[in-house]
């Protein structure tokens, strides 16, 4: 990352550059900025005293527009208990734009989908695989990676993972440079989990960030509202005879 | 004729002013009309899919014109209710001589409410396959894979066996590749199940899989397999197809041309001595 980095809306000027993962933007003195990613650049002429911002997105539109729903693999599946909150790492997506136009996105990383269940009626999600932990401090530093606090609402279940509907996150920024997807709550009902994004911070002290699509989008009609929802095993109780 | 001119200008003065009115309504219905579908395409455009919001636009903008018609005919003094029964006998004459129009118009609402295809859905219907650019309510229209656009009538649309390829979350893949009968088959497996893995469109679950499907005259027949977002299908398949020649040639694996293995076997001498008597012999008896 460079000296840029830790100030979230990312600000570009002329000569600056910024690398998040494989995300790379680079802004000549001219005020020509040059935005990479594995899957391609773009490149275009903005003059130097317009300042070329960019700003974690979530990641849903890298590639293909086709889910607003991210799922996070663990790496081991965790035993979940009411009321306990977990922590794991999201993929994001770079928004770089000028003024409200936005150039391009970026992703930080390989771009993987899935899907949850059925393939009539399922869901497809942008996957991406994290470990798990009950602290915050437990998470490896990755870049081009948001960091997502869940908090359990049901005891005895075994969760491979859990997905979202990013549409409806917010981005919260901490002092140290850090990201954060909004507050998950999970819920398991018979066997369904679903998981739902509130418009809380993960912790207190946290800013906002927000980036021109999300304000696009808050004016729109339809915002998708729809609840990750999947199957998931549920611990049975033994029963002991006397 | 002057008793007649009076009479024009009586009736004329009569019912200039009701005439008018209800002309005035029907042009102001029709302004309304096309302001409110202006009006609805400019803020709806953007915010939802063109399957909502054109047929949205199609009804309010018909609905304001009928409205507007009625209080135009209502103007004239002429009794709505009577009209409208009028008109439902009037349907069933036009109805009869117009079969297959109502039949459009029937299957178009159909259509409508079913949703069996949407605009900018890639289906195949009637023998047309492309992407649906409009529903309206008496065609569908196709833009074909080539690029013309196929006008096909509601009627035959609903009636017609209708191939969606977007209304599912994922669509299958493959790939059939021939290798050599000496290159390693495991290596080849291999290669093509990481040459999708890494593909950012091939799903995660399920799995790709890459399995042997023939024991052909000159290749072993792989058959490589993985889902993808129907939306990138075509991409997907052509991004893979390019790619497993380069990764295959890369791993050292083979593909081999039509081919046919001729063995030359030598004669011992005796045999071909024996076999040059017996041709030479035919020959003389000829």
């Amino acid at each position: 990352m460079s000296r840029i980095a830790r100030s979230i809306p990312w600000r570009i000027g002329p000569g600056d550059s910024l690398v998040l993962g494989e995300a790379r933007i680079e802004r000549r003195e001219d005020g020509d900025v040059t935005a990479c990613d594995r899957y391609g650049c773009v490149e275009a002429r903005v003059p130097p005293y317009l300042d070329v911002m960019a700003a974690p997105a979530p990641a849903i539109q890298r590639l293909l527009t086709a889910t607003p729903y991210i799922y996070v693999e663990f790496e081991k599946r965790v035993y979940i208990e009411e009321g306990e909150d977990y922590w794991t790492l999201a993929p994001i997506e770079i928004e770089v734009y000028v003024r409200d136009t936005v150039l391009t996105r970026l992703s930080p990383a390989p771009v993987k989908f899935t899907l949850i269940g059925d393939v009539v009626d399922g869901l497809l999600a942008r996957w991406f695989k994290s470990t798990i932990g009950y602290d915050r401090d437990e998470l490896p530093d990755v870049e081009g990676t948001a960091i997502v606090r869940f908090i359990a609402k049901t005891t005895g279940v075994l969760v491979p993972g859990v997905g979202f509907n990013a549409a409806n996150a917010s981005f919260y920024a901490g002092d140290d440079g850090s990201i954060y997807y909004s507050l998950l709550t999970v819920e398991v009902d018979g066997n369904i989990l679903t998981a739902k994004v509130s418009d809380a911070p993960p912790l207190n002290g946290l800013r906002e960030v927000i980036y021109p699509s999300k304000k696009a989008r808050l004016a729109g009609l339809l915002r998708l509202m729809q609840p990750f929802t999947m199957k998931v095993e549920v611990a049975r109780k033994s029963i002991t005879t006397q | 004729m002057g008793v007649n001119a009076e009479r024009i200008i009586g009736l004329l003065e009569e019912w200039l002013p009701t005439i008018t009115i209800s002309m005035l309504i029907l042009a102001a219905g029709l302004v309304a009309a096309v302001i409110a579908r202006m009006l609805m395409r400019r803020n709806l455009m953007h915010r939802l899919p063109p399957y909502l919001y054109r047929p949205l636009e199609t009804f309010t903008f018909y609905s304001i014109l009928v409205v507007a018609g009625i209080a135009a005919v209502a103007q004239l003094g002429v009794n709505v209710s009577a009209l409208l029964v009028a008109g439902g006998f009037a349907g069933i004459v036009v109805g009869l001589a117009a079969q297959n129009t109502l039949g459009n118009l029937i299957a178009g609402a159909m259509l409508l409410l079913e949703q069996p295809l949407r605009v900018g859905d890639p289906i195949n219907v009637a023998g047309v396959s492309g992407v649906v650019t409009n529903i309206n309510m008496l065609s569908t229209h196709v833009r074909t894979w080539e690029g013309p656009i196929v006008r096909i009538p509601n009627n035959k649309v609903f009636n017609e066996t209708i191939t969606n390829y977007v209304r599912v979350r994922a669509r299958r893949v493959e790939l059939t590749i021939g290798i050599h009968y000496k290159s390693p088959l495991d290596k080849a497996i291999e290669t093509l199940k990481k040459l999708m893995e890494d593909h950012p469109f091939c799903l995660v679950n399920p799995a790709p899989e890459v399995f042997v499907e023939d024991y052909a005259d000159s290749a072993v027949v792989l058959r490589a397999r993985c889902w993808a977002p129907p939306q990138a299908w075509f991409a997907t398949k052509v991004e893979l197809m390019t790619k497993a020649k380069e990764a295959l040639e890369k791993a050292g694996i083979v593909i081999p041309y039509p081919q046919r293995d001729i063995h030359l076997v030598t004669l011992p001498d005796e045999v071909r001595e024996a076999l040059t008597r017996k041709s030479d012999n035919s020959q003389s008896v000829d």
